[in-house]
């Protein structure tokens, strides 16, 4: 499998006519690596997600795919190398774990095929992988939170894409479920090779499973690099306004903030 | 499912067969066969049954299936259960433009009107896209949108009716009637070539639906191409939904109890679904037609009185529901105050 990767040139993103959101920014996003993106709300990371992801169409500047702008490119082209699972999916009331899944064959088929055999097999070794094969026949809305996201995950991964994006893909998941998912995320990176770029709310889960973090703030990339590199007391205090003490994961040895209190201006 | 499909298929085809014997005019069995079938049978029998009845059902059949077909296509690509080519404004658009024609060009062919029909419902769809599309096809404003589309063309067919000539305006105003009275094999002629080429298209496009059901950045990232496509699909049950109601009138609910019922039945591809819809609305047409002939023969009611009589309660249920449904979305988004 080669690796198809992802860069943004001079990108600025904007909705409607209003002022960018994210503006000049330059970024390449290493192939078969976790990158986290992180940064206050509003910040524009899951704005730069959206236009990785071709859902926002540049203001100005460029996506691109391996060297090809993503504009310029047939979609369902792009669709089989880059996955997109958006904020809080919500699937259809009647549908279930296994119609879902075989949805993400939809890129790979004509305009009149129907899902055959060999998609047949390529969802449940999607579902296998994602871990839902048990749930296969139930309605994706009769699943827990994380389960669901499992299930989503499972449809991205029918795709067959080596790219997938993820905006929170955690938000609204108690503890055990973000672990779960993520677990899985760092799983198929791992095995597969897979290239993960991932909106993340919470530092120190990012820290722990990304090998690269991007930290955001006003439209800009305030810091790029390593968890080590990139959760520093003078970063996070520069970008949050909140003075951390930084320790090491017990678990993990990556770095974990702990807020102390919020920085007044002068 | 197959069950679902197998039931469906039969009541419709009993629906049929008590359409063929009954009426003001009862014939046993018997009766009908020989009407059909051979010519010494009495010439009002076979009149009764070749010339009007069978036709008749037929047609209703066809409308039947393109409004079954229409509802679960807008349900599907609006994401919005309460859907139907009448709520959302289509059925009054078509009614203005076949209102206007009927009034100023009177001497024009009936073959028209279906494409007069159809080019209402694209008036109406493209005016109901360029108003909603901004607002991403929130359930509740698409409807509230079609609701006013639909007061707007009703008003300016009212006001065509005020000015127009009068007895052109009655042949309208019988039109308007939405039912099934006096039609015969031309008004089939007139819908097959519209059925046929809108049927293989909608089913065709029916994994387009599976789609875009998701959500817009789900099917994005998916591959689909969101305008394009939606005018194809919308355009798709103009056809659709036009060419029926050039013949029937204006029909309210078929599309929408249809769609409903069939989405809770399949559990499937909406390939599917569009079929189950289809035999679904068929089967309530038929059913209607025939209740509103023999209910108070030998005048006949219209027969869309008695599909409103369980659209408009069933309606009024999935209001509430959504209405529960929205505001638990609203609050979960407050809770965790957006992006």
């Amino acid at each position: 499998m080669t690796f198809p990767h992802l860069a943004a040139i001079d990108l600025a993103l904007a909705y409607n006519s209003e002022h960018p959101v994210v503006e000049g920014l330059n970024l390449v996003i290493q192939p078969g690596t976790i990158t986290a993106l992180v940064g206050p709300n509003g910040c524009g990371k899951s704005t730069l997600l959206r236009g990785f992801a071709r859902i926002l169409k540049p203001r100005s500047g460029s996506v691109e795919l391996s060297g090809e702008p993503l504009e310029t490119m047939d979609t369902l082209a792009v669709a089989r190398k880059l996955g997109i699972l958006p904020q809080r999916p919500v699937a259809p009331e009647g549908v279930t774990v296994r119609q879902l899944v075989l949805l993400g064959r939809y890129p790979h088929q004509n305009w009149w095929q129907t899902s055959g055999t060999e998609d047949v097999h390529i969802a449940d070794a999607a579902m296998r992988n994602a871990e839902v094969l048990e749930f296969a026949d139930r309605l994706v809305v009769s699943l827990s939170g994380g389960q669901q996201q499992r299930a989503w995950i499972a449809m991205i991964l029918a795709q067959q894409s080596s790219v997938l994006l993820l905006d929170e893909p955690i938000t609204f998941l108690d503890m055990a479920h973000q672990l779960e998912v993520l677990d899985l995320l760092r799983k198929l990176n791992a095995e597969a090779g897979i290239t993960i770029v991932l909106v993340l709310h919470d530092l120190n889960l990012a820290a722990r499973y990304a090998g690269k973090m991007i930290l955001m703030k006003d439209g800009r990339i305030a810091a790029t690099g390593s968890p080590e590199e990139v959760m520093t007391k003078d970063l996070l205090l520069g970008v949050f306004s909140v003075r951390c003490h930084i320790l090491q994961d017990p678990v993990t040895n990556r770095p974990f903030c702990i807020p102390i209190d919020i920085a007044l201006p002068d | 499912m197959k069950r679902a499909f197998g039931w469906i298929v039969l009541l419709l085809l009993s629906a049929c067969l008590l359409s063929l014997f009954l009426g003001e005019y009862r014939m046993a069995p018997a009766m009908v066969v020989r009407a059909i079938f051979s010519h010494s049978a009495p010439r009002a029998d076979r009149f009764i049954t070749t010339s009007v009845r069978i036709p008749r059902i037929l047609i209703g059949v066809l409308t039947g299936f393109s409004f079954g077909v229409s509802g679960v296509m807008l349900q599907s690509l609006l994401r919005n259960p309460l859907a139907d080519p009448g709520l959302l404004g289509v059925n009054d658009g078509a009614g203005l433009l076949v209102t206007l024609f009927l009034v100023y060009f009177p001497a024009a062919s009936g073959w028209l009107l279906p494409a007069v029909a159809f080019a209402g419902a694209m008036l109406a769809i493209a005016a109901l896209l360029a108003l909603t599309s901004k607002f991403a096809f929130q359930p509740l404003s698409v409807l509230l949108n079609g609701i006013a589309l639909s007061l707007g063309f009703y008003s300016l067919t009212k006001i065509v009716k005020t000015v127009g000539d009068w007895q052109r305006v009655q042949s309208a105003i019988d039109w308007l009637q939405g039912n099934l009275t006096g039609v015969s094999w031309p008004q089939l002629q007139i819908l097959l070539p519209w059925f046929i080429p809108g049927l293989a298209a909608a089913l065709v496009t029916a994994k387009l639906l599976d789609i875009h059901e998701l959500s817009d950045d789900s099917a994005i990232g998916l591959g689909a191409r969101l305008g394009r496509e939606r005018v194809v699909v919308l355009s798709i049950v103009a056809v659709l939904s036009g060419s029926a109601i050039s013949v029937t009138g204006p029909v309210y609910f078929v599309g929408f109890l249809s769609g409903n019922l069939a989405q809770r039945l399949v559990i499937g591809s909406k390939r599917e679904t569009i079929l189950l819809a289809g035999f679904i609305g068929a089967t309530m047409v038929v059913l209607a037609d025939l209740l509103a002939r023999l209910l108070i023969a030998p005048r006949e009611l219209r027969l869309f009185f008695l599909i409103n009589l369980v659209g408009a309660p069933a309606l009024a249920w999935l209001l509430i529901s959504q209405n529960r449904i929205a505001k638990l979305a609203a609050a979960r988004a407050r809770a965790h105050g957006g992006k």
